[in-house]
């Protein structure tokens, strides 16, 4: 799951390292625009659908955020 | 026929609606209502004695298309916009409502999609032309309103046009700008954005927006 998320990070931002332990936020690695778009990529690569008061930076700021994230949605980890 | 446009900005975003209408007929168009309440449009049109027939939206996104639901339910007029748009403004990601304050909202969809009146709607004696324009999204068209073109997104003064949200693509919007160029160049075109001031197509240079 952990790589899955990864490419699609790499996807949205592909000049930035997203195996690097930082948060992606604070770094300015992710925008709200980029937000927007990996949300709609977990939605579809995970078959779940992210509520929206789940959609807070914090959720998006790192891998394990992330994860996290998607095992409360009901992905196996 | 001379007509009359007065841009509205919407709030809390301050995006553009515009009221389209003629002096001394009732009915008008509203472009891109992106305020829920409708306030200031609803105060214009008491003061003007305006009905809307038609709602025209430029693209999906919640800045403009807030007003949707009250000004239906208020007036019963018909929403008109591309078949895309049509689809993702009943969704709450879709219309990204739901990244602005985690709720959202839907609206209804379209009455009549654009693709299905072949581009174009007659309106009082006039011509209403849509032009498909992606580029900031796969829904977006540019209105052509006697010599005023509602751009929404895709034209803003000053601005590079936002490609990066779902739907965005630069080589769409190289496209889309390249046709309106061919079209309107020196045509004596007023561009009524979705964002900012109106402007003059000819003042526009490309590479100003990608």
């Amino acid at each position: 799951m952990k790589q899955k998320v990864i490419n699609i990070l790499q996807e949205i931002r592909p000049e930035f390292d997203f195996t690097r332990e930082v948060n992606f936020i604070d770094q300015g690695m992710l925008d709200s625009f980029d937000v927007v778009s990996l949300v709609s990529a977990l939605d579809e690569t995970f078959d779940i659908s992210i509520d929206g008061m789940d959609i807070l930076p914090e959720n998006f700021a790192t891998i394990d955020s992330i994860v996290g994230l998607l095992v409360k949605n009901g992905v196996q980890p | 026929m001379s007509i009359s446009v007065e841009r509205i900005p919407n709030r809390p975003v301050d995006s553009n609606s515009f009221v389209v209408y003629e002096q001394g007929k009732n009915p008008c168009i509203v472009i891109d209502p992106g305020t829920e309440d409708c306030a200031e449009l609803i105060e214009f049109f008491e003061k003007h004695s305006l009905t809307p027939a038609f709602i025209l939206l430029t693209h999906e996104h919640f800045d403009h298309i807030w007003g949707v639901n009250k000004l239906k339910e208020t007036f019963g007029c018909k929403l008109v916009c591309s078949s895309v748009c049509s689809e993702r403004i009943v969704v709450r990601k879709k219309n990204m409502s739901v990244f602005y304050d985690q709720v959202g909202f839907e609206t209804v969809p379209a009455d009549i999609v654009t693709e299905d009146i072949q581009n174009q709607l007659e309106w009082n004696d006039l011509k209403i032309i849509f032009i498909p324009t992606k580029g900031h999204t796969k829904s977006g068209i540019c209105i052509l309103i006697d010599k005023n073109l509602f751009t929404g997104d895709t034209i803003i003064r000053n601005t590079k046009t936002v490609i990066k949200l779902p739907g965005g693509s630069k080589s769409e919007l190289l496209e889309s700008l390249e046709a309106l160029r061919l079209r309107f160049y020196q045509k004596e075109i007023m561009i009524q954005p979705g964002h900012g001031e109106s402007f003059w197509f000819d003042e526009i240079k490309d590479q100003e927006f990608v």
